[in-house]
């Protein structure tokens, strides 16, 4: 899982921002501005 | 790769003392019949995950938490953190606070020191062991990918869980990859 806490990104096709929380089991964040992301997992 | 997607804003408005606050993960581990309407479920131990303000000078008051993990991501302005762990400590933008209560728990107040609304995120993860003694852990990250929970025990770098947590600050153009590699703990 992974929360935006600031600024943009490209989650595959989808464009995410500030205030999106996304599951799913293979996450690849490229950010489209300065960004922070909290990323959650197990090992 | 198959997303799902929660955006805060959808969600109900809530809080409590001085703070308003969007939660977005109350898993039913934890929360049973109470977990909030429209929140997700979280993943392994993680139970709770909430984007908060804390109104011009608000705080918590003093409270407890006993065998649970505490994680306070400060996004925006300051928190002054009081109580049985690290009175007094300060934190400020881009801090992270992590707090084990353990079996003998932690009493704290958290509270907004400025005039202006400030940002946290507080997540909370279950301990993987009953009755370990409360700690307390202040993380600075910079650029790049910074491990603040979960990890190998014998290493002292974080408190060992297999839940992690991470923070990333990225630059444009800049990438950063999570592969969830099992899901119940």
């Amino acid at each position: 899982m992974a929360y935006m806490t600031v600024g943009r990104a490209k989650a595959g096709e989808l464009e995410v921002r500030d205030g999106d929380l996304l599951r799913g089991e293979d996450l690849e964040l490229r950010a489209l501005e300065d960004a922070q992301v909290i990323l959650i997992h197990t090992l | 790769m198959t997303i799902s997607i929660l955006h805060r804003d959808d969600l109900p408005l809530g809080g409590f003392a001085g703070l308003k606050e969007h939660r977005l993960v109350t898993d039913p581990k934890l929360f049973g019949e109470y977990a909030a309407t429209g929140a997700w479920s979280g993943l392994g131990r993680f139970v709770y995950l909430a984007d908060a303000r804390f109104n011009p000078k608000g705080e918590t008051h003093m409270h407890d938490h006993k065998e649970i993990d505490v994680i306070s991501v400060i996004v925006k302005g300051r928190i002054a953190h009081e109580g049985t762990l690290e009175h007094g400590q300060g934190l400020a933008a881009n801090d992270v606070q992590v707090q084990r209560a353990g079996g003998e728990g932690f009493s704290h107040n958290e509270i907004n020191p400025d005039d202006t609304k400030n940002r946290m995120i507080q997540i909370w993860v279950l301990p993987e062991k009953k009755g370990e003694l409360s700690g307390y852990k202040v993380y600075k990250p910079g650029p790049g990918l910074t491990r603040v929970y979960g990890g190998a025990v014998g290493q002292s770098d974080t408190f060992a869980a297999k839940t992690v947590v991470e923070v990333a600050h990225l630059s444009v153009g800049e990438n950063v990859a999570v592969k969830v590699l099992s899901w119940p703990i």
